[in-house]
């Protein structure tokens, strides 16, 4: 990082503020300047980073020659014009050791904790696989990328924990260790980047999914990101370009393209998909129109006349209606799910199972009377699922279903 | 901070009996009141530039020898703070010069007898 800052002191860029998320660089006469980056977390009083304490090392450092540019973190940079670079601030590397195996050590263990309780919140966000995840093209989606994203993560916990805990045991053990170089620096720094812009994307799409609701919420995050990113991206170019910096950093140039189309790509493909959700009005030729007595209706259509087109790819058909069974004078709700194949509609009434819902059995009675595959109650008995080739039909559950004329009536409408 | 590449092997860590050089010349400097610059430049003086000890390395130092009181805070001014070393500190530092002393006398009894034969 020194050798970088030199350079870039050089070339004319000063370092002038750094936190954890950005730094500012000054345009400055190019000169030689030393530089100087010390690990050392400043202790803390009473949760507030103690400011006596703060300022005798500080002063210390300056008295040394060496002044302050930032410190917020546990990362102190310092910087020094004199023509002989002044003593370095660490002179005893067993003392070193310690407060570096000691800052590493705490600042990725509280990156892996971060880490691991979102990996924890998408983990229990999106799994086990469940019926209603089958619905929505977002959910299939982050079902089979999750996994993905786990293995990366666990790639990346890893490898967070591995340095720090290497550098520890063999302070502990008095031994050897060899530190990075700057082009490992580089290195790592792409790829914990890398993690870290990935898991703001997701963690944000998660949050603002939940928060917004659905879809529109991880829309919104993605667009957010693209722009961001997108704004960054240019304005360093520009900048790059305005001074003739000549950037050959192939791996950069790779991942940066990479996550643009991964920015470009989603929420187009995620605006599709809501599309698909958006109610339409039902179709004058549509079945349920002549299934009951809907009667005519005047000014504004009434709510149940609207329905979902596609839900998902995996159900391309699927509606909650109104509807009047057993009783023409009472009208109850019906939600209808046609999936994409059989073997799906088989595959989700599984779930269904597994969420609650219990199958009537084999020897039941009632399946003499119905021609469908299988039926079963919700757990609180309020609804009852069937399942007949590609379709899945949840019915009121407090319906007489020996009637006859109910099943006719279902079967020839929905099934 | 300058590790660079090169390989670091580490001293002792927990025991204070064994001083490391920055640990030593500070204790031994501290036998009369200094502030921290004070103590680098003292160091600087007095070794004549062979041990130096760095901002960082001394303010870590000096908060531990705190802690374990084997120096304490002798004035604090509007700028500076002083330290002295304590009864504790310099029975450490006494210990420290009675081995040094002892490696010294092993290594003057063999390599002398190394030289005579």
């Amino acid at each position: 990082m020194e050798v970088c800052l030199e350079d870039m002191a050089l070339r004319g860029w000063m370092l002038k503020e750094t936190n954890m998320f950005y730094a500012i660089i000054e345009r400055i006469d190019p000169k030689k300047v030393h530089f100087t980056v010390d690990v050392f977390e400043i202790p803390k009083y009473k949760g507030e980073r103690d400011p006596v304490e703060a300022k005798e090392y500080r002063d210390l450092c300056e008295a040394a020659g060496w002044h302050l540019i930032d410190g917020k973190g546990y990362l102190q940079f310092f910087y020094s014009e004199a023509e002989k670079r002044p003593n370095p601030i660490q002179t005893d590397l067993g003392t070193e050791a310690r407060i570096v195996s000691a800052s590493i050590w705490k600042t990725r263990v509280t990156g892996a904790i971060f880490a691991l309780l979102f990996l924890t919140y998408t983990v229990f966000s999106y799994f086990p696989v469940s019926s209603v995840n089958l619905l929505d093209n977002w959910n299939i989606v982050a079902t089979g990328l999750f996994p993905l994203l786990w293995i990366y993560f666990a790639v990346i916990l890893v490898y967070l924990f591995r340095l720090p805990y290497q550098i520890k045991k063999k302070v502990e053990r008095q031994e050897v260790f060899i530190t990075g170089n700057y082009n490992k620096a580089k290195k790592r720094a792409w790829f914990l980047g890398g993690m870290i812009i990935f898991g703001a994307v997701f963690l944000l799409a998660v949050i603002m999914g939940d928060i917004i609701g659905g879809n529109q919420g991880t829309v919104i995050a993605l667009i957010v990101t693209l722009l961001v990113v997108t704004a960054t991206h240019v304005v360093n170019r520009g900048i790059q370009w305005k001074h003739r910096i000549k950037n050959d950093n192939l791996l950069y140039n790779v991942m940066g393209i990479g996550l643009l189309l991964l920015m470009l790509i989603t929420p187009p493909t995620m605006f599709i998909s809501e599309n698909g959700r958006v109610q339409q009005p039902l179709p004058e030729e549509y079945p349920l129109l002549t299934g009951g007595s809907w009667g005519d209706f005047e000014g504004e259509e009434p709510e149940e006349f609207h329905y979902y087109t596609q839900k998902s790819h995996l159900v391309p058909e699927y509606y909650e209606v109104r509807y009047p069974l057993d009783q023409p004078e009472v009208i109850y709700q019906l939600t209808y799910y046609r999936f994409v194949s059989p073997g799906v509609a088989k595959y989700a009434y599984g779930l269904m199972l597994e969420e609650g819902v219990q199958d009537f059995g084999k020897d039941h009675h009632l399946y003499s009377l119905w021609d469908v595959k299988r039926m079963g109650f919700s757990g609180s008995r309020n609804h009852v699922y069937i399942l007949q080739n590609d379709i899945i039909l949840r019915i009121p559950g407090n319906l007489d279903f020996r009637d006859q004329e109910l099943i006719d009536d279902v079967e020839s409408t929905f099934l | 901070m300058v590790l660079g590449s090169k390989e670091v092997k580490f001293m002792k860590k927990k025991s204070t009996r064994n001083l490391t050089e920055p640990m030593y010349y500070i204790l031994l400097i501290l036998t009369t009141p200094h502030h921290g610059y004070g103590i680098m430049q003292k160091v600087h003086i007095f070794t004549e530039g062979r041990v130096e000890i760095g901002a960082g390395t001394l303010y870590s130092l000096l908060s531990k020898f705190t802690a374990e009181k084997l120096i304490k805070i002798d004035t604090v001014g509007e700028r500076k703070k002083t330290y002295v070393i304590t009864e504790k500190g310099r029975e450490v530092l006494e210990e420290e010069y009675q081995r040094l002393q002892r490696l010294v006398l092993d290594g003057d009894r063999i390599l002398s007898g190394e030289k005579q034969s």
